[in-house]
């Protein structure tokens, strides 16, 4: 077949974190690393990580890691996976320090250790005292992470295929995953790219809700791919809607605020969170959050004229703290909200933020699926990490400060393993040039000239269906709806057509590649969340309205066909007893 | 003489923030077009910086070092100010 061909020892897709980080672990084993990233690797998501990352130092108050795991699988709603739980928090403390010797600037104390603030969910000694475990590179934790990990990745001599999309995996009759076929942005151009393994790092799906919290990139390329591969995706219905997005705009305002003193407050004036969460008030979990906001509008105690916000107070904290610890959060307050929080509060609502679900793996980044042999077979030679991965260690709810540790810590994980995996795998399998071939018809597809839907407008259609049907509120009836509605657009994008045809940077094309990952991953949401018939974590059900670990506590596995099965989430941790389920209670 | 952003502009304005791809996205659908030949130079250096410094930029909270980029940064401030 005619297609320019390169050869690599692994492939990794998606240059945020988690992928830069397991690239680098394989660089510096001398491994032939090509990492592919549709836009300049610096300008990945991760970048945008304001509040930190979670690791039980103890710098400020007393902590161990045993806390922070049952923090952890409580925040999850006992749908994480306690021996990669377990594997996360015990690394943590070990990975901030990797990563300040490698340059990251945490934010220190005046004792000279590393600074540690509270975020929601924190807590000491097995749910007692608010506990202050995330630690920070000032309010730009993400930045620094990403840029010292691209730094030393060039060091390492990493090839990095800069403004190429990824159009679909490659694999063999035997399901070895064999590479990718991507397309060279500015050319036009599509490559194979042939490698011993490839790992998917391309981060979540946020881009399917109207209003969300993520950067344009987030439509979940990989984890569509990987669903067209023939591999289910794991707990697609919990996606997290960050409580304290600047309304009517969704951009984040970090719960760092809620961390340095600052509350919610209704319509009324009252602090309504004390309600909700008696003890941890504005810093429960953000579900417990979210919905509180929610209800609070829906009961008519919203703020604004059209009550549909509240406000988030922070005025009290002072003109000095405000300036010295939220910074970035003013600005942001002042350029999209026109507030100064110095002087007024910050009208908020929840905005989709997180994708808990994913490419499902084990905790050594291998992708798993359900055979007859195996519950949990792996994939040879395919690799996630990230928030496109479900490994799972967020569970039905992920709490603040636990993505940054989960990329740096599986995308290690997933690095050393795929550097055992070279040692025992030292040639390339021959290449299956039907899948080939199957991924290049992907980009045919859009060479048809007559007229059709718009790509644009069905994007924004999927986006509004998702906000309304699959949001923070569901029942039956909304959910059946919602997939009716989205299973019509999908049948519309069968006639949607590109109006430009030409080669060279042709964004129309990979915008049209990305509206068919957001499709088929709307459906999986709205499909799983349908399934679901209890409230657990962010997945919040007004018909089901208790969680019902007899008959839920599991996790839901989509398949491309449709259908929906299940697997047991692995309670047993690594080296402690297990954390039961116990009514989650803030 | 056509003044609409070429998709190469238009992709490498895709950035890792939302926030950014807000201000980007309202300037090259809103404001991008007026821009002179210079000014359209300057836009495309840029996106050459990195994310953090541009949201700086474009908050307001610091100016960039190349004193050409101060005239572009004020004009996408100024289209996102007139768009809220």
């Amino acid at each position: 077949m005619n297609i320019e061909r390169r050869k690599f020892d692994t492939l990794v897709i998606g240059a945020g974190g988690g992928g830069l980080r397991a690239a680098l672990q394989m660089a510096q084993a001398e491994a032939k690393v090509a990492v592919v990233s549709k836009v300049f690797p610096t300008r990945s998501h991760t970048v945008a990580a304001q509040g930190g990352m979670n690791a039980a130092l103890a710098n400020v108050l007393p902590d161990n890691w045993h806390w922070h795991m049952y923090d952890t699988v409580k925040g999850s709603d006992y749908l994480g996976d306690q021996d990669a739980i377990e594997y996360m928090c015990r690394a943590a403390s070990h990975l901030v320090v990797e990563l300040e010797h490698a340059g990251v600037p945490f934010s220190r104390l005046d004792n000279g250790k590393i600074y540690q603030r509270a975020f929601g969910g924190q807590s000491q000694d097995f749910g007692g005292d608010q506990a202050a475990r995330t630690c920070a590179a000032a309010d730009r934790t993400g930045h620094a992470i990403l840029h010292t990990l691209y730094q030393q990745n060039i060091r390492s001599k990493t090839h990095f295929f800069d403004e190429y999309f990824s159009i679909d995996l490659v694999k063999d009759d035997e399901g070895y995953i064999l590479g990718a076929v991507v397309l060279n942005i500015e050319t036009g151009e599509p490559l194979l790219i042939e490698a011993k393994t490839t790992l998917i790092a391309t981060g979540g799906v946020g881009q399917l809700f109207r209003t969300n919290t993520n950067a344009r990139i987030n439509t979940g390329d990989g984890i569509a791919m990987t669903l067209r591969a023939g591999i289910p995706v794991q707990d697609m219905e919990f996606f997290q809607f960050h409580p304290t997005g600047i309304a009517g705009k969704g951009m984040l305002i970090t719960e760092g605020v809620r961390g340095e003193g600052g509350y919610l407050i209704n319509k009324d004036g009252e602090r309504f969170m004390e309600r909700y969460a008696p003890h941890a008030k504005d810093l429960a979990s953000r579900d417990v959050v979210s919905r509180a906001i929610a209800i609070e509008v829906r009961e008519g105690r919203g703020c604004g004229p059209e009550g549909d916000h509240v406000l988030l107070k922070l005025e009290h904290l002072g003109s000095d703290v405000i300036k010295k610890r939220l910074p970035g959060i003013r600005d942001m307050a002042m350029t999209f909200a026109h507030i100064d929080p110095i002087k007024e509060p910050i009208p908020v609502f929840p905005t989709a933020h997180y994708t808990m679900g994913g490419i499902p793996t084990n905790r050594y980044g291998q992708v798993v699926m359900p055979t007859e042999q195996s519950a949990e077979e792996t994939i040879p030679g395919l690799y996630a990490v990230g928030e496109c991965a479900c490994v799972s260690v967020h569970g039905a709810n992920r709490l603040g400060g636990n993505s940054l540790l989960d990329i740096v810590v599986f995308g290690r994980a997933a690095g050393n393993h795929i550097i055992d995996y070279l040692k025992e795998n030292r040639t390339h399998r021959p290449m299956n040039e039907s899948s080939v071939k199957a991924a290049l018809a992907r980009l045919e597809r859009w060479d048809k000239k007559d007229e059709g839907e718009n790509i644009d407008v069905l994007r924004q259609e999927l986006q509004r269906v998702m906000e309304d049907y699959c949001s923070v509120f569901r029942t039956e009836e909304i959910l059946a709806d919602g997939v009716k509605k989205v299973k019509a657009l999908i049948a519309r994008l069968d006639n949607a057509r590109l109006r430009d045809h030409s080669k060279v940077f042709n964004t129309a094309r990979i915008e049209a590649f990305e509206l068919e990952n957001l499709m088929v991953l709307g459906l999986a949401t709205v499909e799983s969340a349908l399934a679901r018939k209890e409230s657990r974590g962010a997945h919040s059900r007004i018909d089901y309205p208790d969680r019902d670990d007899k008959h839920w506590m599991k996790h839901s596995l989509y398949f491309e066909d449709g259908r929906v099965e299940y697997k047991p989430v692995r309670t047993k941790p690594l080296s402690v007893d297990s954390f039961p389920p116990k009514p989650r209670v803030y | 003489m056509n003044n609409l952003p070429s998709s190469k502009i238009y992709w490498r304005c895709r950035r890792g923030m939302a926030e950014l791809d807000m201000f980007f996205q309202g300037f090259l659908n809103n404001d991008y077009q007026r821009l002179s030949k210079t000014e359209r130079d300057d836009f495309e250096q840029l996106l050459t910086c990195h994310d953090n410094d541009l949201l700086e930029y474009l908050m307001g909270r610091t100016t960039p070092s190349e004193s050409n980029l101060i005239n572009v940064v004020t004009k996408i401030r100024q289209s996102a100010n007139s768009k809220t």
